[in-house]
């Protein structure tokens, strides 16, 4: 009985990972498809720039007031990607480290406990 | 010393070899992308870690199959090792990506088919993972998340080709048709894939060792008990 809610739970838990999953995925793919609709209902408004194509790209570049600065530091990002990533690695080797180390305690402790049975 | 153990060993050497080798050659001998500059270096250890978290899927479902075929503990600790080391390398990929796409596209987050198909594989395998994880895992829970790995399967094919099928921001940079990497930007990269090969084995040769010694432990433990060898005296 203990074994069944204990696997109910857990399947209980899975089912609400997938689902949650599902249901975030399904949302951000209605909400993409409403932005392409946006986006193709727009367009007519912008057919008038097809007869002059450079219209259609116009951008407009404006001086930086001050020092240069870069929005996005790269350098930061990259560090970053590198250090969660390594992170991550020695997280999952010290995990193993562990698990090796409580399976030598175990055993230690199973050897004195069959040795003390014998005598 | 027993010969497994010192396969393993060489195999620990060779893998932290080719990882540092595999920094060095990223951070002092890629060149810096006209474009992105340097955060486009993210993408030498985000393509080899999606690679390696295939890899793990891949693992994951082997062992799930050969454990329902031939209803052997050492098929099922091959599946949650791979599963494992697939989950880490998901959650690097994860995490890299929106480092990347902050510079690239300017926002950290995209319902890109890409990037929502690894979530959802990602996903497939934590709800594996922790199916197996709450107490003593008996021959249902294993039959169970045995049939979750390899419905994960179809989902990393979805990943792959979700590039190619579907309109997206995700990048294709490795293709027959397109795109293209400098020279030496490939080698790096040719060198990471390397690396990363080494460290994917190695970390489920890792896990898989620990795991069967855990299950051998409860073996062991569990006909002591039945001996009366574990009472205390």
């Amino acid at each position: 009985m203990n074994s069944l809610s204990t696997f109910s739970f857990r399947s209980l838990f899975a089912t609400l990972v997938l689902s949650l999953t599902l249901l975030a995925s399904h949302a951000g793919i209605v909400a993409t498809a409403h932005a392409q609709e946006a986006a193709q209902e727009a367009a007519p408004a912008d057919s008038a720039e097809e007869d002059d194509p450079a219209e259609g790209r116009s951008t407009a570049f404006r001086a930086v007031s001050g020092a240069e600065t870069e929005s996005v530091p790269g350098g930061t990002l990259l560090i970053a990607a590198y250090g969660i990533a390594w992170a991550f690695v020695l997280m999952f080797i010290v995990r193993i480290g562990r698990l090796a180390n409580q399976n030598a305690g175990a055993l230690a402790e199973l050897s004195r406990r069959v040795t003390a049975g014998d005598e | 010393m027993k010969s497994s153990e010192m396969k393993f060993r060489g195999m620990v050497l060779l893998t932290t070899a080719l990882v540092l080798g595999a920094i060095y050659q990223v951070f002092l001998v890629a060149p810096v992308e006209e474009q992105m500059g340097i955060v486009q270096k993210i993408f030498y250890f985000h393509v080899p870690s999606a690679y390696a978290m295939y890899v793990g899927f891949l693992i994951a479902a082997v062992g799930s199959a050969g454990y329902l075929y031939k209803r052997d503990d050492r098929w099922d600790a091959i599946a949650v090792s791979g599963a494992e080391v697939g989950v880490l390398f998901c959650a690097i990929v994860m995490a890299t990506g929106p480092l990347w796409a902050r510079k690239a596209w300017g926002v950290w987050w995209t319902w890109d088919p890409r990037l929502t198909s690894t979530m959802l594989g990602g996903m497939i395998y934590v709800a594996y993972l922790a199916l197996r994880g709450f107490g003593t895992v008996g021959e249902v829970e294993k039959r169970f998340a045995a049939a979750l790995a390899l419905a994960g399967i179809p989902n990393a094919v979805i990943i792959h080709y979700s590039v190619q099928r579907w309109r997206g921001q995700h990048p294709t940079v490795i293709t027959n048709k397109g795109g293209g990497l400098d020279p030496e930007m490939k080698m790096v990269l040719l060198f990471c894939f390397v690396a990363f090969t080494a460290l994917v084995i190695t970390l489920v040769w890792a896990r898989v060792r620990v795991e069967r010694q855990s299950r051998e432990i409860s073996s062991l433990r569990l006909r002591a008990a039945r001996r009366g060898l574990l009472e205390d005296s």
